[in-house]
C-alpha cells in the first residue's frame, strides 16, 4: 500500500501532473546544484579545450579540435609540472602518513590529564594555506630564515642555503611546509582509529607473549588498514589540488621546479590568459583526479560493505 | 528510472537553469552607470591600487573627494585592487561584462587591454590644453596600432640609487658612482671584500613576473642585447648579460629570487649599496624608518642613471602609472575629466604626486611647483632618468614573453647548465610566441 506522500503525488498525477516518486523530488535540488557548480564548468571547460582561445586576443578565437591536447604532449613544462605533482603528492602523503601514525600512537599513550594536547596538535591543520606559505617562506628565507640559522648552528651547513631559489631545495621546502600543515589530519584520523581497537584484543596479544612491536604489526596495523588507505587516498586528492602553499612560497619557481599542474593551469589561465590550453591541461588533470577518486570511492564502498 | 522520468528531470533542470540565469544577469557597472545615481549625477567606477596600498590610500581618497567637490555632477566609485592583480582583475571584469569606467594601469597592462579591444582611444576625449601639456614621450609609450590608449598620470621611471655612506666605507668615491657596467662590477667586488657580509651590493629583480622583466630590461640593454626587438627575437645573443647575471648570484652581489621591492627594507637598514628603483624609493625608505629626514636621506643616497654599457647610452624602464578609459564606459567624458584632474590639477599634484615622491607627467607642473620639484633626487630624475626611458615590447604577448625570458634568467642563476643551451631554449620559445613557429 502506498504511503501518505506517495498518495499525495498520485493525487497530483490524477490532476494532470506527472507522477513522481518522493525520493526523486528530494534528490532533485542536490542534482540541480551539482549540475550548476560542477557539471556546467566541466562541460564548458571540455568545450573550451577544443579552441584556440586567448583572452588577450579575442579576435583570434578558432576551433582547433585536439591541437591543445597534441601541444600538451610536446610541452616540456606540462610534463615537468606533472612530474612535480607526483613528487609533491607522493612524498607529502607518505611522510605525513608515517609522522601522523607515530604522532597518533604517541598521543594515544598520553595520560588523560594531557588530553588538551590533542587539540593543540591540530593547530597547523586549521591554519589557512596562504598563512602557512608565508610562514615557511620566512622560515626558509636565504637571509633571515630560521631554518638556515638552526642548520648552521648545528653544523649541518656551512653557508646559508637559498632554499627557495634552488631547484632541488625549493621542492623540499614546500613539501616540509605541506607536511607540517597536514600531519594533524592524519593524527586525528589515526587517533580515532586507535580508539576503535578493542582493548581485549590488544591485551590478548600481550598475554600471548607478543612484544609491543608484534602487537603493533599484527593487531594495531590491520585494524588501521582501512583508515590508512582511505585517508591516504583523500590526501592524494587534496595534494593534487594544493595551490596556496606552493604559490605563496615559490610561485612555482625557481624556473618551473615547483610548478605543479594546478599552478601551471593558474599561470596559463590567469597570467597568460590562454584559456583554451589551460582548459585542456585542466581536463587532463581532472581525468587523473577522477581515476584516483574512483579508487577512493571503491575503497570506501568496500570498507562500508565489508 | 524510466525514460519518461529522465526527460522530465532534464526539462525541469533546463527550466530552472534558464530562470536562475535570467535572475542572475544584468548587474554590470555600465548598466548601473547608465541609470545614474541621483538626478543629473553620473557615477564612474575607478579601479586602482593607489587606495589598496596604505602608503598612498589616504592621499588618493582626498584627491577623489576634492574632485567630487569640484564636479558635483560626478561621483567616483572607488574599487581598490592589488597592484599585482591589475591585468588579471581588469581582464576578468572586462570579459565578464563588468568593465570599470577608468583604471590605474602600468604600461604593459594598459597595452594588453588595448590589444584586447577593452580600451577607448584618448585623443578625442582629452582637452587640447591637456594634450599640449602632457609629456609627449610618455604619452606615446601608451600607443597601440597608431592610437593613444593611456593617459600618463604619475612618472615612476627606474633610476640608479647609490649609497654614499657605504661607498665611502668601502673606500670608494661617494660622489662618483660607477659610470659603466665594468666600473659597477669592480665596485661590487670591492664592496664584497671590504663591507660586512650582510651588505647587499645590488638590487635586481629576478622573479618570473612582468615586473621582473621591466626591472632587468635596462641591464639587458646596457649589455647590448634585449630578448625581443620589434619582431626580431635575439635571446640567443644575450650571452654577456646572462654570464654577468650568473656571476652576480655566484659571487653574492645580489639576493636571487627577490622582488625589487624586497630590497627596500635592506636599503632602510643601510645594507644596500646600489638600488635600481623609482623616485618613490625615498618616501618608502622614510616610511620604514621615520627617523630618516630628507636631510639624512640625501646625505646617504644619491641618484643618477644606470651605468652605461657597450653603446655608452644610459637606460631606464618605465614603471609609470597611467589611466585607461574603458570602451564599455557610458561616461567616457566624465572619466576623461577625472583623468585630467588626477594628472594635472594643482590639488592632485600637491596632495598626491609631490608628497609621495612621484614625478609629474605634465610639463607645467615643474613651473607651477618649482620649489617642490627641485630636490636633488627629483631633479636627477627629470633631467637624466626620464630622457633615458625606453619602451618595452608591450602588447598582447608581453606576459608570455616575460614568463619565458624570466624563467630563462632564473635557470641561469639557479643551475649550472651551459648558458648557450638556456638561451637557445628561450630563443625557440620566444620565436614560438612571436612568430607562431
Amino acid at each position: 500500500m502506498a504511503n501518505k506522500p506517495d498518495r499525495i503525488l498520485e493525487e497530483v498525477g490524477r490532476r494532470g501532473f506527472p507522477r513522481l516518486p518522493l525520493p526523486f523530488l528530494l534528490v532533485f535540488p542536490a542534482i540541480f546544484v551539482l549540475s550548476i557548480v560542477i557539471l556546467y564548468p566541466l562541460i564548458s571547460s571540455s568545450f573550451l579545450s577544443l579552441f584556440h582561445y586567448e583572452l588577450t586576443k579575442p579576435n583570434e578565437v578558432e576551433f582547433n579540435f585536439l591541437t591543445n591536447y597534441n601541444n600538451m604532449l610536446h610541452d616540456d613544462t606540462f610534463w615537468l609540472a606533472f612530474k612535480n605533482t607526483l613528487i609533491f603528492t607522493g612524498v607529502s602523503v607518505v611522510v605525513s602518513l608515517v609522522i601522523g601514525l607515530i604522532g597518533a600512537i604517541a598521543i594515544d599513550q598520553l595520560p588523560e590529564r594531557f588530553a588538551g594536547l590533542r587539540g593543540v596538535v591540530l593547530v597547523p591543520w586549521i591554519i589557512p594555506g596562504v598563512v602557512v606559505g608565508f610562514l615557511f617562506m620566512l622560515i626558509f628565507d636565504v637571509e633571515v630564515g630560521v631554518a638556515n640559522v638552526i642548520l648552521k648552528h648545528s653544523g649541518i651547513i656551512k653557508e646559508f642555503l637559498p632554499w627557495l631559489m634552488d631547484e632541488h631545495l625549493a621542492m623540499i621546502a614546500v613539501i616540509v611546509a605541506n607536511i607540517w600543515n597536514q600531519v594533524p589530519f592524519y593524527i586525528l584520523m589515526f587517533t580515532a582509529g586507535l580508539k576503535a581497537i578493542p582493548m581485549d584484543v590488544k591485551e590478548a596479544a600481550i598475554v600471548e607473549g607478543a612484544s609491543r612491536w608484534q602487537e603493533f604489526i599484527h593487531v594495531t596495523l590491520p585494524y588501521l588498514r582501512g583508515i590508512l588507505v582511505i585517508t591516504s587516498l583523500l590526501m592524494v586528492i587534496r595534494n593534487f589540488n594544493n595551490f596556496p602553499i606552493i604559490y605563496t612560497m615559490t610561485g612555482g619557481g625557481p624556473v618551473f621546479s615547483t610548478t605543479t599542474l594546478v599552478i601551471y593551469i593558474y599561470r596559463l589561465a590567469f597570467e597568460q590568459f590562454n584559456l583554451g590550453y589551460a582548459s585542456a591541461v585542466g581536463i587532463v588533470w581532472c581525468g587523473v583526479l577522477l581515476m584516483v577518486s574512483m579508487i577512493y570511492v571503491k575503497m570506501l564502498y568496500k570498507q562500508v560493505h565489508g | 528510472m524510466s525514460k519518461k522520468k529522465w526527460v522530465i528531470l532534464l526539462t525541469m533542470l533546463t527550466i530552472l537553469t534558464l530562470v536562475l540565469t535570467a535572475c542572475g544577469g544584468g548587474g554590470s557597472a555600465q548598466q548601473k552607470n547608465a541609470s545614474g545615481g541621483s538626478q543629473g549625477t553620473v557615477e564612474i567606477t575607478f579601479v586602482n591600487w593607489a587606495t589598496a596600498e596604505e602608503a598612498t590610500k589616504q592621499q588618493m581618497l582626498d584627491v577623489i573627494k576634492e574632485f567630487e567637490k569640484q564636479n558635483p555632477g560626478i561621483k567616483v566609485k572607488n574599487v581598490p585592487i592589488p597592484v599585482g592583480e591589475q591585468l588579471n582583475q581588469l581582464t576578468i571584469m572586462t570579459t565578464g561584462g563588468n568593465a570599470p569606467d577608468i583604471a590605474q594601469v602600468h604600461f604593459d597592462v594598459g597595452i594588453s587591454l588595448a590589444a584586447m579591444g577593452a580600451l577607448e582611444p584618448n585623443d578625442n576625449l582629452l582637452s587640447k590644453e591637456f594634450l599640449d601639456d602632457v609629456n609627449k614621450k610618455l604619452y606615446d609609450f601608451g600607443m597601440y596600432e597608431g592610437k593613444h590608449y593611456l593617459i600618463p598620470w604619475v612618472g615612476h621611471p627606474l633610476g640608479f640609487w647609490y649609497n654614499k655612506k657605504l661607498l665611502q666605507e668601502a673606500g670608494l668615491d661617494p660622489n662618483n658612482p660607477p659610470q659603466t657596467m665594468d666600473e659597477l662590477t669592480k665596485a661590487m667586488e670591492i664592496i664584497k671584500q671590504k663591507l660586512p657580509k650582510d651588505v647587499v651590493p645590488l638590487q635586481i629583480d629576478t622573479t618570473i613576473r612582468t615586473l621582473g622583466l621591466s626591472h632587468e630590461w635596462s641591464f639587458m640593454s646596457a649589455f647590448g642585447t634585449v630578448p625581443v626587438d620589434g619582431d626580431k627575437v635575439q635571446a640567443n645573443q644575450m650571452g654577456p648579460y646572462a654570464e654577468w647575471l650568473r656571476m652576480l648570484v655566484q659571487k653574492g652581489y645580489t639576493l636571487p629570487g627577490k622582488k625589487f621591492g624586497e630590497f627596500r627594507p635592506l636599503a632602510a637598514q643601510n645594507r644596500l649599496v646600489f638600488g635600481f628603483d623609482g623616485p618613490s624609493f625615498k618616501g618608502i625608505i622614510q616610511s620604514f624608518d621615520k627617523s630618516i629626514t630628507d636631510e639624512k636621506f640625501y646625505e646617504t643616497w644619491g641618484v643618477t642613471t644606470l651605468p652605461v654599457g657597450v653603446d655608452k647610452k644610459p637606460y631606464s624602464a618605465p614603471d609609470d602609472h597611467n589611466l585607461a578609459i574603458f570602451k564599455a564606459s557610458k561616461h567616457k567624458e566624465a572619466a576623461a575629466k577625472f583623468a585630467e584632474f588626477l594628472a594635472r590639477s594643482d590639488f592632485s599634484i600637491k596632495t598626491y604626486v609631490i608628497p609621495l615622491g612621484f614625478l609629474p607627467t605634465v610639463q607645467s607642473a615643474v613651473q607651477r611647483f618649482p620649489k617642490e620639484f627641485s630636490d636633488p633626487a627629483r631633479k636627477a630624475y627629470v633631467e637624466k632618468v626620464v630622457p633615458a626611458e625606453v619602451r618595452l615590447p608591450y602588447g598582447p604577448n608581453y606576459s608570455k614573453i616575460a614568463t619565458v625570458v624570466m624563467a630563462g634568467m632564473q635557470e641561469v642563476i639557479t643551475t649550472n647548465k651551459p648558458i648557450p643551451e638556456i638561451l637557445n631554449n628561450v630563443q625557440t620559445k620566444l620565436e614560438g610566441i612571436i612568430h607562431g613557429k
